[in-house]
């Protein structure tokens, strides 16, 4: 994927764009805001990455220009500890996912990958489908092999979620704000006590295991071939 | 101290101006009183005069004005020092009669001097004053003109009695005026002093309440009750400061003894990993504290106030319940939801940090109490307000730590060995306050019982 990062603290930049390139991301680097407006809207990124806090132009003032331009391409932004208003002000200026530093990398690559246009993709999906798993969206029906398997609503939202990123990782920070509208971190096991019961209603009575945990990341939807 | 600075001293400021207005005030009623009394007097003078001339004036005629000349004659020779002057001339201003001779004509009334008058007889006090009037008569004219010193006494008495009166009086006032001017100065400095004390750090002196309940007073309550709350905060804050200081320090030394540990003892990298990993979970830990603290602070400064929208408390807790139900039956405890209100809860509220606020009291529930606890959750209704119970069974909070739990960082002995950062509560207290809701803990006999009462919209 081509990206484009905005960020003007030096350390934070090396960190991120290193990273993003030993996954195969190709990155480019700006720290000034102005220079970044004319390079996001002149050329075609999969995703922007960008600074709250920018010399130059504020980060919300990029992300509307952006918008005015006419530009759809996903921008995720960085905001800073304790911004209980950053967040609402970012997705409100057209941001489409955020991120609190300081973060894990790992947490950044999976909203990346998450955000990134997925070229095949024809109109909005009604029908996803992981091996023998198959969600179908509009009529809220699940079947794993052809037989109707019954979720609760909150159930069937987070199985969503996971369908919808199938083959990417979803973190558990995602799951807590896509899933239950949670913008902080629970003290108790809220996620893994939701996987662990849509585990047993959809895994463990097929002996072949779909929902994966990835360590230290979150969780994925595959069929493991 | 310099007259400049004085008038700078409000109490003496005002009773200078009073003093003033005083004693302007009797000063004009004296003027007026004296033109009226003058203006009298003077008018009397002038009917005595034209009494008298009226009376010589009959004598007026062909056949009697040789008697008029004899009477006149008569009467300027009958008194020494006269306290009246009389002059009778022809048609032609030639004397022929009176104790004064030459007064120029006129037909108005004239104020003559003693002195240039040219007396025929005796002169007499030299600095006397006669009012006098020419009457035209049919074979000459006649002066009368009587002496005016009863206008001169009265004024100069009026003149004394003025005198007398204002010093009378302005003592008085003044003395008044410098007393209470003295006393309110007074007052004013003991408010100023532990101000000024205030001011140079000495944050806990007070201003004195002098008992008399006026409004100086209401003025001194109220500034001590705001250097009370003032004291209050800054101790928290040197509190807080403190207390951060200290959480920070037991997660930072650990985590400065875990990477010295692996330096020393790991052997591969798969033990590496695991020292950093653990390492890593300590620094989220210190973060989380850092966010926590800082939501707390933003929350409290009120920058959401105006994002609050209708919410409905129903169909936000039994979200609530919805997700916590099988986490605590995970943890071996039962969780239920009741609302006892049947149309929407309606309050208006920032949805997010409500969600924050519930799930927050209801961790503390599933991670402090054992398991078997029943934990519930109900909404209730009262007049004006949304009542909101989350009550367990566990071992509760003595009531003497009920207060202590709100306070940043603090943590009850029995829950150091669990994690948390002893923010939770306070973040509780924020957001309540952010929503004007009030937050109260209550004997669940046994457990512990958290009351939230919302305002409803």
């Amino acid at each position: 994927m081509r990206l484009l990062l905005l960020e003007d603290d030096a350390n934070t930049a090396a960190y991120v764009s290193k990273g993003l390139e030993e996954e195969g991301h190709t990155v480019d680097h700006l720290a000034d805001g102005r220079d970044a407006v004319a390079k996001a809207i002149g050329e075609d990124y999969d995703v922007i990455i960008l600074d709250r806090m920018l010399p130059g132009l504020d980060g919300l003032a990029i992300i509307k220009t952006i918008r005015s331009a006419g530009r759809r391409v996903p921008v995720l932004f960085l905001t800073a500890l304790g911004g209980v208003d950053d967040r609402v002000e970012g997705l409100d200026a057209g941001g489409d996912d955020y991120l609190i530093k300081p973060f894990a990398f790992s947490e950044l690559l999976a909203r990346v990958n998450a955000l990134a246009r997925r070229p095949h993709i024809k109109g909005e999906e009604t029908r996803l489908k992981v091996g023998d798993l198959e969600i179908d969206l509009v009529s809220r029906k699940v079947t794993r092999g052809g037989v109707a398997i019954d979720l609760q609503p909150r159930e069937f939202r987070l199985l969503e979620v996971l369908m919808r990123n199938r083959g990417r990782v979803v973190t558990r920070t995602m799951l807590l704000e896509r899933v239950w509208s949670f913008h902080f971190d629970p003290k108790t096991s809220v996620v893994e006590t939701h996987i662990s019961r849509l585990r047993a209603k959809i895994d463990k009575p097929y002996g072949k295991e779909l929902i994966h945990t990835i360590r230290g990341s979150g969780y994925t939807v595959n069929d493991g071939a | 101290m310099t007259v400049r600075n004085l008038f700078k001293r409000t109490p003496f400021r005002l009773a200078a101006t009073f003093s003033l207005f005083f004693i302007t005030t009797v000063l004009a009623l004296f003027t007026v009183i004296y033109l009226v009394a003058s203006a009298r007097l003077v008018s009397d003078i002038r009917d005595r005069v034209r009494t008298n001339i009226d009376s010589l004036a009959v004598l007026d005629g062909d056949r009697t004005f040789d008697d008029l000349v004899t009477v006149v004659a008569e009467e300027s020779e009958s008194v020494r020092d006269p306290d009246f002057i009389v002059e009778l001339v022809d048609k032609n201003g030639k004397f022929l009669a009176g104790n004064v001779r030459g007064v120029p004509e006129s037909n108005q009334w004239m104020t003559l001097k003693r002195s240039s008058l040219n007396f025929t007889m005796d002169r007499g006090e030299p600095n006397d004053e006669f009012l006098a009037i020419w009457k035209p008569l049919a074979k000459g004219r006649l002066l009368v003109g009587s002496d005016n010193s009863e206008v001169k006494q009265m004024k100069s008495f009026l003149l004394k009695l003025l005198a007398y009166g204002l010093l009378a009086m302005s003592v008085p006032v003044v003395l008044c005026a410098i007393y209470f001017a003295r006393q309110t100065q007074h007052r004013i400095d003991a408010f100023a002093n532990p101000l000024a004390r205030v001011s140079q750090g000495q944050i806990e002196a007070r201003v004195p309440i002098s008992g008399l309940e006026d409004d100086i007073d209401q003025l001194a309550v109220q500034v001590n009750g705001m250097l009370g709350n003032l004291q209050r905060l800054i101790e928290n804050v040197n509190q807080s400061s403190s207390d951060i200081a200290h959480d920070l320090k037991k997660p930072v030394g650990r985590l400065r003894q875990r990477l010295d540990g692996a330096r020393r003892k790991a052997k591969d990298r798969a033990e590496f990993q695991a020292a950093l990993d653990e390492a890593l979970v300590d620094i989220d830990s210190i973060t989380e504290t850092f966010d926590a603290l800082l939501r707390i602070t933003q929350i409290e400064a009120g920058a959401r106030k105006d994002r609050l929208v209708p919410v409905d408390l129903r169909v936000l807790l039994a979200d609530v319940h919805d997700v916590y139900d099988i986490v605590a039956e995970d943890a071996g405890n039962k969780f239920s939801y009741k609302s006892d209100v049947e149309s929407p809860a309606s309050i208006r509220g920032d949805p997010e940090l409500l969600v924050q606020l519930f799930a927050n009291l209801v961790e503390n529930a599933i991670r402090h109490c054992p398991s078997g606890t029943q934990i519930g959750l109900r909404l209730l209704e009262s007049t004006g307000a949304y009542n909101v119970h989350v009550s367990d069974t566990g071992p509760g909070i003595p009531s003497t730590e009920r207060e202590n739990v709100f306070r940043r960082l603090y943590r009850l002995e029995r829950a150091r060995s669990t994690d948390g950062s002893g923010l939770g509560l306070s973040l509780v207290a924020a957001i309540a306050e952010l929503h004007g809701a009030k937050v109260s803990l209550a004997d669940n006999t046994p457990g512990l019982r958290v009351e939230v009462s919302f305002p409803a919209a």
